[in-house]
């Protein structure tokens, strides 16, 4: 049996380490972790903007990569499928968190309350307004908004990934996009008006 | 003012550079001479600038992660699940086997009532030359034995009937023949006293009557063994005139056969 490395060395194709996990090779699977880890991480930490959730849904993402590849068939994309899993996880686990409140508590507690009438004059407020705001989004405007912009995944891929039209993840972005852009004009708005008070 | 408005539409596109070559001059030719909308592309670029930095922000903290570490983890956590999964199987047939028990049970319990309700083993269902038959069909085979035996019994009692109504002088009554017919009587009425009992029916109500009226003239006969007297056969002869007996049981008889 090979180890990780001497795989890495020879770049095999996917297909072949794929092939190598339906047989239970676990290098061949610790390897295909390595690959995908920092990837599915960005998305869930994107999503959530919390390291901790994140780390939980690439484990859970990775579990059930495990359990279901020997459903996985050839000729498929696996960025996608392993993307479409790390996205389902992704919205059910916000879903549960969003019923639960969990979510709000725990911003609450990483950052102070903002609410986004508020009027915040320095930068790292802004980011901090910004950050809240793509939490805020609904979930699927989000996950394509993430995919697009933080991921740099193509429609046709994000449409395949979240089983949506080309056009439908397009609109989605371009929505996500709107509504960031609405909190940017308000939060400049407000602080010229502080300025001129200033003055 | 309209143009503004679809300028602003395709602001994102323009920025995200999915427009055609047509409309990308068509955007850049608007925002230089339209202020609102310049500044609304410069609040995008701020947002998408902002963004950038948080994108930052997120590929410092991956960074700060030890990744080594990772997949050792998610490893034990897969074993840690597989475990887990093997208890959960364990437990879901843990769970069925009460199921299992129950059924089983109950179709013990049933069979048991079923064997002690019919006792299908018991020598009384199960007797030498013995058959089960339904009790309708019972019924119908009592009433066609019943029918044969009324039928022969009327036969016998015409024949003897006829038997003393041959006698028509004193001279002919011979004590030989009395003593004969008495004892034929005899037999007849041990005879009857078998298929009485089964004359209850409805349908047999007719023959019970006539033989219950031979009945009592046939311990008249057996009465003519003590006095062979050719009065005595007479008044028996008219009884049987009266009643017109012989006729009767003639259509009885046919009635029955």
């Amino acid at each position: 049996m090979q180890s990780g490395k001497e795989i890495k060395k020879k770049n095999e194709p996917e297909k072949e380490i794929i092939r190598r996990i339906k047989c239970g090779d676990k290098e061949a699977f610790n390897f295909l972790i390595k690959l995908y880890q920092k990837k599915i991480f960005r998305l869930a930490y994107c999503y959530f903007q919390d390291e901790e959730e994140a780390m939980e849904i690439v484990q859970e993402t990775f579990l059930r990569v495990y359990q279901k590849i020997k459903y996985f068939t050839e000729g498929r994309n696996f960025q996608n499928w392993i993307y479409k899993i790390a996205s389902n996880l992704c919205i059910d686990h916000y879903r549960k968190l969003h019923r639960t409140n969990k979510l709000i508590n725990k911003l609450k507690e990483n950052h102070t309350v903002h609410t986004l009438d508020e009027r915040q004059s320095s930068a790292s407020d802004f980011k901090e307004i910004l950050k809240k705001s793509i939490q805020y989004l609904p979930y699927k405007q989000k996950m394509v908004f993430i995919m697009k912009y933080y991921e740099g995944l193509k429609y046709n891929e994000i449409s395949k990934i979240m089983k949506i039209s080309i056009g439908t993840a397009k609109s989605l972005n371009h929505r996500a996009i709107k509504s960031l852009q609405s909190i940017v004009n308000r939060f400049i708005r407000g602080n010229k008006n502080e300025k001129m008070q200033k003055n | 003012m309209r143009k503004c408005r679809k300028i602003r539409k395709l602001l994102i596109s323009f920025y995200l550079e999915e427009l055609s070559y047509k409309k990308i001059n068509f955007v850049k030719n608007h925002l230089k001479e339209c202020e609102d909308c310049f500044k609304e592309f410069k609040n995008l670029k701020i947002l998408f600038e902002n963004l950038e930095d948080n994108k930052r922000e997120i590929n410092e903290t991956i960074n700060t992660i030890n990744w080594e570490n990772i997949p050792s983890m998610i490893m034990r956590r897969i074993e840690r699940e597989i475990i887990r999964e093997k208890r959960v199987y364990h437990l879901k047939i843990m769970k069925l086997n009460p199921i299992l028990t129950a059924v089983i049970s109950l179709i013990i319990i049933i069979g048991i009532t079923i064997l002690i309700l019919f006792q299908p083993w018991s020598k009384k269902h199960f007797a030498k030359n013995e058959f089960f038959v339904s009790s309708s069909s019972f019924e119908n085979m009592e009433y066609s034995v019943a029918r044969k035996e009324t039928v022969e019994y009327l036969k016998q009692s015409q024949l003897l009937l006829t038997d003393l109504m041959k006698f028509t002088s004193p001279e002919e009554v011979d004590p030989w023949t009395i003593d004969l017919t008495s004892k034929r009587a005899k037999d007849l009425l041990i005879q009857k006293k078998y298929f009485d009992e089964k004359l209850d029916s409805l349908s047999l109500m007719k023959a019970r009557r006539i033989c219950n009226q031979i009945e009592f003239l046939f311990y008249d006969v057996i009465q003519l063994k003590e006095q062979p007297d050719f009065e005595n056969i007479k008044k028996i002869q008219q009884i049987i005139e009266k009643e017109q007996l012989l006729f009767r049981i003639r259509l009885i008889e046919k009635e029955l056969s």
